[in-house]
């Protein structure tokens, strides 16, 4: 049963990180962490909210 | 204190810039690979004093009289945000365009350095620049510097600071930049020339005219020329494939995924026997699986990245610009549509945002709609597992996919063109030719250690989470039991994906798991191979011999019961498709209309669908003797979608004709 | 019968745009290779690519020569700098 804990726990630091990271990369609106040719600009896009990215380029701070 | 680094396209902004902030932004040996200002501070090594410098690398622009949307950020950057220095970064072998740009910097009153930049080029060219003489003329420093090597960027930033604060002076009278005239803002024009040209007499002594043939000329006679072109074109990419495909990338890859396979050993070991076995299941074939799956192709992808960069470095990939040009402008497209697909080959994002230099609003928009097409940086490893579990490795796959996409994108733009039928709109296609260079073996490197490291940051985020939750998915039925061996359509997952999968039957990949993976790659497209390893419990697509011994039940390809046909089939289906969501989000940002970004989507479903059915049942035919499953009703659905495509091009032309007779 | 008169128009319109290409002054699509020639005008409606080009060195008494023809496209060499422009372009740079 402890164990079961223990594996639990691992795959929610896992997770929780992957998201987090996902989120303060969103946050700081630097570029997306999936794109090769990354800073090209502000790709603050990232899934979801990919439609506040707009062509503006004062967002890129 | 703020510096702006401004100057020409392609005089070496952003090189100089990762130079002296120690950045790694996106640099190509063409003009227009910067599209938005980017900010970073001077590194530590080059700034002596205490505070804090920053540096704006801007778009590059030939004068403050903006032309595109991104020549207007720099002119706007500059008038308006006050910077406290301008770097004037000047081609040195390129005076006497260059210095046009210059004059209208000086008399901003803002203190202005000129760089001297690509002084490392002057001695094989036969040019002599007297600095000294330049510097006193323009009445500002000078430096000389060679971005590409580091040379002068100490000197650069310790004269920013010493200038930092001075009042700069125009070195000639009476030309006010601010006239709203036009007559007199052209007669200012002509006279800064003059002022340019009798300066660059002065100053620059030349031992070859610049508009005699060089080698570089007879070079792109034949490179870009209008029928070897597209075969030249064609053999590059072959060759980058093959080596990375067929060569070095699998000697790497074998290694990698021996790795990651013990690790898989290894955690199993380490949690024995009483673990549950949904949790160990979880952790192993969704999270270990399913990202190992996907970083697997690292190898193979920065081979190839590296192979790209040295392309792009050459200044190779600009004639191709001009090769194919020819054939996007008699399709209706402008002749700048071209940079966005090639900036598309590495992500669409910056691609799609790339169209914004596209003036107009109809080719901007096809262009947008058209560019995620190219496979970008994300499909690579979806065409590599397909390539080499169905392929052994071929390196036409790869190549056949670039061909496929530019000939779609032709015919797209065909089929755009007769709907909207506004391809009059005149536009002019002009392109500096930037010199050929032998590709920098380091910048190469530098710039595929930084893709691949946002390749393992995506594989560790996005394609972790998405794994995750496909496993869980997969794992438990819609009353959240786990799934019963042998049941497992009763999974959530399944559940799903079923409906979508039954529309796949004509295209010969009707499995839930695979809808389940190509719905996935919307997400991201790597999450296809993702996917596919979770839901097939796969972690080595890579050293299949190995796959064959460890699990007795045939290799990859029987496991996932495709035919090299259908694999072809469900490849094309994934790359041709729409891409993913961030991808949609910027061209709705770039289309600015939502007619035009539905009916975008919708297009490229229908590609994908088509095209996918005919490699299917052509293929099958050809192969078999039969048609595929389901030709019939795919055949219907691929009839709709050329009935709406017919339908929009009749309407279409009977409004013209109407608009037409009442023009009468 | 109307359906005829429209598709005469759309004929007529075709042809007539033909027939402008026959009347046109020297300009750069025409020109020979390796010589240089002096500006004379940019005719083109398009200001935009005019005052683009004029901040390329491309304006009326400049020099400009063709370096050679690749696809449908022309190298020239203006200041010191090489680029590729299209024939539409070439058409509206008067020799």
């Amino acid at each position: 049963m402890l164990t079961n804990l223990i594996i639990v726990l691992i795959i929610a630091v896992i997770v929780a990180g992957a998201a987090a990271k996902l989120i303060s990369d969103r946050k700081k609106g630097g570029p997306c962490s999936g794109c090769p040719y990354s800073g090209l600009g502000d790709q603050s896009c990232h899934g979801q909210d990919h439609l506040s990215c707009d062509q503006t380029a004062e967002g890129n701070q | 204190m703020k510096i702006a680094l401004t100057g020409n396209p392609n005089s070496g902004k952003t090189t100089l810039f990762n130079a002296i902030t120690g950045k790694i932004e996106y640099v190509g040996n063409w003009p227009g690979v910067t599209i938005a200002k980017k900010e970073g501070d001077v590194k530590k090594a080059l700034n002596k004093g205490e505070s804090r410098i920053r540096v704006v690398d801007l778009p590059g622009t030939y004068s403050l009289s903006p032309f595109t949307g991104e020549e207007s950020i720099t002119s706007e950057f500059v008038k308006n945000e006050n910077p406290d220095v301008i770097i004037n970064i000047v081609d040195a072998t390129n005076l006497s365009r260059s210095l046009f740009f210059t004059t209208q910097l000086l008399e901003l009153g803002i203190p202005v350095i000129v760089a001297l930049n690509k002084c490392d080029l002057l001695h094989k060219k036969g040019i002599v620049i007297k600095r000294a003489e330049l510097a006193e003329k323009l009445g500002c420093l000078v430096i000389e510097t060679a971005s590409t090597q580091g040379h002068g960027l100490p000197e650069l930033i310790e004269q920013a600071r010493i200038v930092y604060g001075h009042q700069q002076t125009a070195p000639f009278p009476g030309l006010n930049a601010n006239v709203k005239d036009h007559a007199a803002d052209d007669r200012i024009k002509h006279e800064r020339f003059a002022f340019v040209e009798q300066l660059v007499k002065v100053v620059e002594m030349r031992n070859v005219a610049s508009n005699k043939q060089t080698g570089q000329d007879a070079a792109d006679r034949i490179i870009a020329h209008r029928v070897l072109g597209i075969p030249i074109f064609a053999a590059v990419i072959y060759v980058v494939f093959s080596i990375s495909q067929t060569h070095v990338g699998p000697l790497f890859a074998d290694y990698l995924v021996g790795w990651i396979d013990s690790f898989y050993e290894y955690v199993e070991g380490l949690m024995g026997a009483d673990v549950s076995p949904v949790l160990s299941s979880l952790l192993l074939d969704g999270i270990i699986g399913g990202v190992g799956a996907v970083m697997g192709f690292l190898p193979l992808i920065m081979v190839l990245f590296f192979l790209l960069a040295l392309l792009e470095d050459s200044g190779y990939m600009a004639r191709v610009a001009v090769v194919m040009d020819r054939y996007l402008k008699r399709v209706g497209l402008s002749g700048k549509s071209i940079i966005p697909m090639v900036i598309g080959t590495g992500c669409a994002i910056p691609g799609v945002m790339a169209t914004r230099t596209i003036r107009d609003d109809r080719q901007r928009r096809t262009t947008a709609m058209l560019t995620p097409f190219m496979p970008c940086g994300a499909k690579l490893p979806v065409i590599a597992l397909f390539a080499g579990v169905f392929f052994s490795d071929a390196a036409w796959v790869g190549t056949a996919m670039y061909f496929v996409a530019i000939l779609i994108i032709i015919t797209g733009a065909l089929i755009v063109k007769r709907i909207t039928n506004e391809g009059s709109a005149k536009s002019y296609f002009i392109m500096e030719l930037p010199d050929y260079r032998l590709p920098s073996l380091k910048r190469a490197f530098i710039s595929m250690i930084s893709r691949a490291k946002a390749f393992i940051i995506r594989a560790a985020t996005i394609i972790l989470l998405c794994n995750a939750v496909v496993h869980l998915m997969q794992t438990f039925t819609w009353s959240f039991q786990v799934v019963e061996p042998g049941m497992e359509n009763t999974s959530i997952l399944a559940g799903i994906a079923s409906p979508f999968a039954f529309l796949l039957i004509p295209l010969g990949f009707g499995a839930w798991q695979l809808a389940a993976a190509a719905i996935a790659g919307f997400i991201a497209k790597e999450n296809v191979v993702g996917v596919l390893a979770v839901v097939y419990s796969i972690t080595n697509f890579i050293d299949t011999e190995e796959f064959v011994l460890l699990s007795g039940a045939g290799d990859v390809a029987a496991v996932m019961g495709l035919t090299s046909v259908a694999a072809l089939a469900y490849l094309m289906f994934n790359l041709f498709t729409p891409p993913c969501f961030a991808a949609i989000g910027a061209m709705n940002a770039e289309m600015d209309s939502r007619n035009w970004l539905w009916a975008g989507i919708g297009f490229q479903f229908g590609v994908g669908y088509t095209v996918a059915y005919f490699v299917y049942q052509v293929g099958t035919l050809m192969t078999t003797g039969n048609f595929g499953a389901g030709v019939i009703p795919g055949l219907l659905g691929v009839m709709f979608i050329a009935g709406v495509i017919v339908f929009l091009i009749r309407r279409n032309d009977h409004k013209s004709k109407i608009e037409l007779k009442e023009a009468v | 019968m109307e359906l005829a008169v429209v598709n005469n128009i759309i004929k007529s319109r075709y042809h007539n745009k033909k027939l402008s290409l026959v009347s046109e002054r020297p300009n750069l699509s025409e020109a020979v290779i390796n010589v240089p020639y002096i500006i004379k005008e940019v005719n083109t409606t398009d200001q935009n690519m005019k005052d683009f080009l004029f901040t390329l060195g491309c304006y009326e008494g400049e020099t400009v020569t063709v370096i050679s023809v690749l696809a449908d496209n022309y190298v020239i060499s203006v200041k010191d700098a090489r680029y590729s422009i299209d024939k539409d372009l070439a058409r509206t740079i008067l020799v």
